[in-house]
């Protein structure tokens, strides 16, 4: 075997596909009978295929900045619904925010706004 | 690939016309590789080449990663094609996802040859569950894996956190359609130097995420 050990540089553009033939060669060969070189080659291996993971989770995860900006948006929608409500300066079945505020809706609380809504325009 | 000045051909092709690497150009075209697989399950030898060409570097760093001799990897990886063109040839196979099917055949070798060999070296009979123990990966355990999912997730921030054009590039490359790197260059409009140089570099960051600690 080759007595030079290879390079992490070697062994990384090795499992990328990257290296000419000779030298590829040249690492499969010194590889084949080096432990050391052999276990850094498993090791950049095993990167790899964790790499593929990645790629992969990657693409299924919503970009943060995104979720919490969808979130932000919808948390906002709510609490201006409930304000307005509480307000009563809102219709009970105003556009925008009723599928926000229909979601987290308690009949008890919508007892009690619309009791004190119909209280302001009874003494108004 | 250009890994190896010795990748396989189809067994039983001829080995005359364009070199080596002549013949990896002709592999990295952009023919499809859904039109590839539709030949090779006709039989087509020069589908087979091709598909053989492009993946089997990625099936020997599969075995690589399972701990085995790249002498070794490189041997289970041909015996792997070989016995999918066997397959095809006696109408076994109506489907292939490259490189995933190969990878799990070349696998499934490699556990059998090591079975084999653990029941030779004990010249007695097998203990399977023993066996299976021994030869399970050893990263394979729950403590692991999730060890591993943990470090995986930390892995997806940093790419969030990369360009926008380097996240295309390693998604491409690493993704499950089994793409080429020559064929990622003519995807993003990019040298294939320069998409090796990408991919050096978010490895670099990703790395640290994925290695952990060294151990003491």
């Amino acid at each position: 075997m080759s007595t030079q050990h290879a390079t992490s540089a070697e062994l990384e553009l090795y499992v990328l596909g990257a290296l000419d033939g000779e030298r590829a060669q040249r690492v499969e060969v010194h590889c084949s009978a080096c432990d050391a070189c052999a276990a850094a080659l498993a090791g950049e291996a095993r990167l790899e295929t964790a790499f593929e993971k990645v790629a992969v989770r990657s693409v299924q995860t919503v970009p943060r900045p995104a979720r919490a900006a969808a979130y932000g948006a919808a948390g906002l929608l709510a609490m201006a619904a409930a304000v307005g409500l509480w307000m009563g300066r809102l219709p009970i079945a105003s556009g925008a925010g009723e599928g926000t505020a229909a979601a987290s809706h308690h009949p008890m609380d919508d007892g009690a706004i619309l009791d004190a809504r119909n209280d302001a325009l009874d003494g108004g | 690939m250009k890994a190896y000045a010795d990748v396989l051909p189809f067994p039983g092709a001829p080995l005359a016309g364009p070199s080596a690497a002549e013949r990896i150009e002709v592999a990295a075209e952009p023919a499809d590789e859904a039109s590839l697989c539709t030949a090779a399950l006709r039989g087509e030898v020069s589908a087979w080449n091709a598909l053989i060409q492009k993946h089997n570097h990625r099936v020997v760093v599969a075995l690589l990663a399972r701990g085995l001799r790249v002498d070794r990897a490189k041997d289970i990886a041909q015996e792997a094609w070989m016995r999918l063109v066997e397959q095809q040839r006696i109408g076994r196979l109506d489907r292939l996802q490259l490189p995933g099917l190969a990878i799990a055949q070349a696998t499934f070798l490699a556990l059998e040859s090591a079975r084999r060999e653990a029941s030779t070296r004990r010249h007695e009979d097998v203990d399977e569950p023993a066996i299976a123990a021994a030869l399970r990966d050893p990263r394979d355990n729950a403590e692991s894996r999730l060890l591993t999912e943990e470090r995986v997730a930390r892995a997806v921030h940093v790419l969030s956190r990369c360009s926008p054009s380097a996240r295309r590039v390693f998604r491409l490359a690493y993704g499950g359609e089994g793409l080429s790197h020559t064929e990622v260059a003519q995807r993003v409009g990019l040298s294939l130097q320069r998409v090796r140089q990408i991919l050096c570099e978010v490895r670099a960051k990703l790395r640290v995420e994925l290695e952990g600690e060294k151990e003491e």
